[in-house]
């Protein structure tokens, strides 16, 4: 199945809590890291308990969990 | 992405060796690091092994590991976790290290700074003038000290992590301020007074301790201690290598091992005698805790009813 080059996905960011709506262009978890200005390896995404990894596709209205890997909390 | 492995879902990929893993796979790839880190340097059979947890994913890591290779070595693994009476950062953070105890069966001591010191870390902070984070510093390395003493435990495992190791070397060195060579060592002998340290994850890299706490999964907080300086060299630190990690996979690691193979820099190791006051080792007559106990609480503080409270916390890990 063709995947959609063009997906909008909801993130929750951790630390902190925050919602928001974000377009991804290429729909893989790469480029919602990088559309969130994150550089490679510096966050982990969570769909439904399950970590994803970079290569990994994402679909339209997908819920994600962003994990910040420096977190400044307790370690 | 598949496992390198098997057939099931990768959790994570590990660029350098150009795997994927899945969270099994994942799990025994970090045991067998861990392996490595702590080999001839762990408890004798039935001894005490004490992991310091804070209720976040690293020290979770290193518990749930290091749990793994309790059975096989024959050592017997204690928790023990210190509340720093931080609101609700604190609540979490505790909460999170009770269920990690209850999740991989280690029993727990607690130790709540307002009921061993009257006081919680801002409080003391505040009183002394000093930053929180230095405050807390000293704090929580007395305290994980002295119940791994009164817990009769051969050593110390902190969550110690790789980017945590080499952003406070890269840190030093940019400052030329503290001395990075000892906290480089896979361990710290102990001697009277002082328990051995054990740093099992300082060939896991930050993101991998995420993964595998996230996929296991093991309760953990990762929220944000409140006083957390943003503006930090060390966060700078870890963010740099992170990006120069990015382009050139591995380099974290052989930054570490490079850095650990050189001769320490700087004079000799700072004499050590003993405090005036509570009698553990020091290397300035009045050791750092109880000069700053004094500061914050008075003539009335006294340390020996700490030592009681302490002991009676970690009683249950004997």
């Amino acid at each position: 199945m063709a995947r959609a080059s063009k997906v909008r996905v909801a993130v929750e960011v951790r630390p902190g809590g925050l919602r928001s709506e974000v377009e991804v262009r290429g729909a893989r978890v790469a480029d919602l890291l990088r559309a969130m200005g994150y550089e490679r390896g510096e966050a982990v995404v969570v769909r439904r308990g399950k970590v994803l990894t970079e290569v990994d596709g994402l679909a339209e209205g997908d819920e994600l969990v962003v994990y910040e890997v420096i977190s400044g909390g307790a370690s | 992405m598949r496992c390198s492995s098997c057939s099931l879902d990768a959790a994570i990929y590990i660029r350098h060796l150009r795997r994927a893993l899945c969270p099994a796979h994942l799990e025994q790839y970090l045991v067998e690091k861990v392996r490595r880190v702590v080999e001839g340097h762990l408890p004798p059979r039935g001894g005490l092994l004490l992991v310091a947890v804070s209720g976040g994913k690293d020290s979770a890591a290193a518990a749930s590991l290091l749990k793994e290779l309790s059975g096989e070595a024959g050592f017997r693994l204690g928790l023990v976790h210190v509340d720093l009476n931080i609101g609700s950062y604190s609540e979490a953070c505790r909460r999170a290290a009770v269920e990690l105890a209850e999740s991989i069966g280690a029993p727990i001591a607690l130790i709540d700074l307002e009921g061993v010191l009257g006081a919680g870390v801002v409080e003391v902070a505040e009183r002394v003038g000093r930053p929180t984070c230095s405050a807390c510093g000293v704090v929580k390395r007395y305290l994980l000290n002295l119940a791994a003493l009164e817990a009769g435990a051969h050593r110390l495992a902190t969550g110690h992590n790789l980017d945590d190791i080499a952003a406070y070397a890269l840190k030093a060195h940019l400052t030329q301020e503290g001395d990075y060579a000892s906290k480089l060592l896979r361990h710290t002998e102990g001697f009277e007074g002082f328990v051995g340290r054990l740093r099992p994850l300082m060939e896991v890299e930050e993101r991998e301790a995420l993964v595998y706490a996230l996929s296991k999964p093991l309760p953990f907080s990762h929220e944000e201690c409140p006083h957390f300086n943003r503006r930090g060299i060390e966060l700078k630190a870890k963010r740099f290598l992170m990006s120069v990690e990015a382009d050139s996979p591995g380099f974290k690691a052989s930054f570490i091992r490079r850095l650990a193979k050189r001769p320490p820099v700087g004079g000799a190791e700072p004499r050590l005698g003993r405090c005036d006051l509570c009698g553990l080792p020091s290397s300035a007559g009045r050791c750092a805790f109880c000069r700053m106990m004094r500061r914050a609480l008075g003539e009335a503080w006294e340390p020996g009813a700490l030592r009681g409270a302490v002991a009676e916390a970690v009683a249950k890990l004997k």
